[in-house]
């Protein structure tokens, strides 16, 4: 009962947002050379 | 013993756990998606290595037909399926991540055309479902979900409207079969016929974007026709997104006013709320590199990043079709969808050929 009540309470990121600042960080981590090239 | 049971059922609460659990599907998922490519170059280079002419099979189509027999043959084990479902996360990131391949300019042509079409697309879809669920007599709530999913964006617009007009769970789950159903037809039949029509890789593009309803198969529609025409399908793909709060909250207001039921509070919060978040994370990147913040080199990793996250998405893509489960889903929802879809494949067809005459993208 009292976990239930623990997940609907807390406050969570939605998916979309944790999509946005996974990118984000890989962006930067892009844009300031700590990954140097992906390649495909 | 019961203290001990409420213990191990909180911990998949933390942050780790959650992250092990799931590892095995995102592995089987990068698996998956890298034996497309190995195939895919393995082919290719068979046939330069024996001047023969084969067709070039995208690892798209490798990744989403190893998910589909494994779904439909040995199955997905109940291990796999924490990381199975993250495919969503991975679209989303990759799709944030192709931002760096648009310039504002192009996001605000390619946009404005993909926005005056899909309030078109919206219009006629919404008024086509109705009428078709009308006519097979499925339940109204059964008929709204239909009609949200086959007109913005598939699964995230049904379970968004389920709870904005409460609808059961039995409804939402039709609704679900039945546009996943139709999504997966959608990737062995838009291919065919854009080459058959000739189209080019923009408007092509354009109409996978707007007729194929799940994301994730809009994208994959995309890339199995060319890598350009993926690019355009995000965007219009999005374009769609981006509508999901407005079309939600109309139905919630419906739906509260027939059922004597109060409006939400804030609608500006309940628009907020509903609006998918990677629309503004594509913008983000998309600025970024119209302000020259990236160097050519950084963009090509940044797309290649892109591709890498797509790659895990289309493997997730197969492995979510499942035959027997959406045969037992029920015929009617099915049908109302088929005949809806087929429809609204044309339609979108007819517009995006229609204004491939007087826009040129």
């Amino acid at each position: 009962m009292s976990t239930q009540v623990e997940t609907k309470g807390a406050k969570r990121f939605s998916l979309d947002a944790w999509a946005v600042v996974l990118a984000l960080v890989a962006v930067f981590l892009v844009r300031f050379g700590l990954i140097k090239h992906i390649s495909w | 013993m019961a203290t001990t049971s409420v213990l191990t059922s909180a911990q998949p609460l933390t942050l780790p756990r959650r992250f092990l659990a799931i590892l095995p599907g995102v592995a089987l998922l990068t698996i998956i998606g890298l034996a497309g490519k190995v195939i895919e170059q393995s082919i290719a280079r068979y046939a330069k290595a024996h001047h023969l002419h084969l067709p070039n099979i995208e690892y798209v189509l490798w990744a989403i037909a190893i998910g589909l027999i494994i779904s439909n043959t040995v199955g997905v084990a109940e291990v796999f399926k924490p990381g199975i479902a993250t495919y969503e996360f991975w679209l989303k990131t990759g799709i944030v991540l192709l931002g760096a391949r648009f310039i504002v300019a192009d996001v605000l042509k390619l946009g404005g055309v993909s926005l005056f079409l899909v309030v078109i697309e919206l219009a006629l879809s919404i008024a086509l479902m109705t009428f078709l669920g009308r006519i097979f007599n499925l339940s109204p709530k059964l008929t709204s979900l239909l009609a949200v999913g086959s007109s913005i964006c598939g699964v995230s617009a049904i379970i968004a409207t389920k709870g904005a007009i409460n609808a059961d769970d039995e409804d939402s789950s039709f609704a679900i079969a039945a546009i996943l159903a139709l999504g997966a037809l959608a990737l062995f039949t838009f291919p065919p016929i854009g080459h058959a029509l000739h189209m080019s890789d923009q408007f092509y593009g354009l109409w996978a974007g707007m007729g194929v309803d799940n994301t994730a198969e809009a994208v994959a529609a995309g890339a199995l026709y060319s890598d350009s025409a993926a690019k355009i399908a995000v965007l219009a793909k999005t374009t769609r997104n981006a509508m999901i709060g407005f079309v939600v909250l109309g139905y919630a207001i419906y739906w509260a006013a027939r059922e004597g039921r109060t409006v939400v509070g804030s609608k500006a919060a309940f628009l907020w709320n509903k609006f998918p978040k990677f629309v503004l994370g594509f913008l983000i990147v998309s600025v970024l590199a119209s302000v020259r913040f990236f160097s050519g080199d950084q963009i090509n990793s940044i797309a290649n990043l892109s591709r890498w996250a797509f790659l895990l998405t289309f493997a997730g893509v197969g492995l979510r079709i499942n035959f027997r489960e959406m045969k037992g889903q029920g015929l009617r929802p099915f049908l109302v969808g088929a005949i809806g879809e087929v429809v609204i494949a044309a339609i979108t067809l007819g517009l995006v050929l229609g204004a491939s005459r007087f826009v040129k993208i």
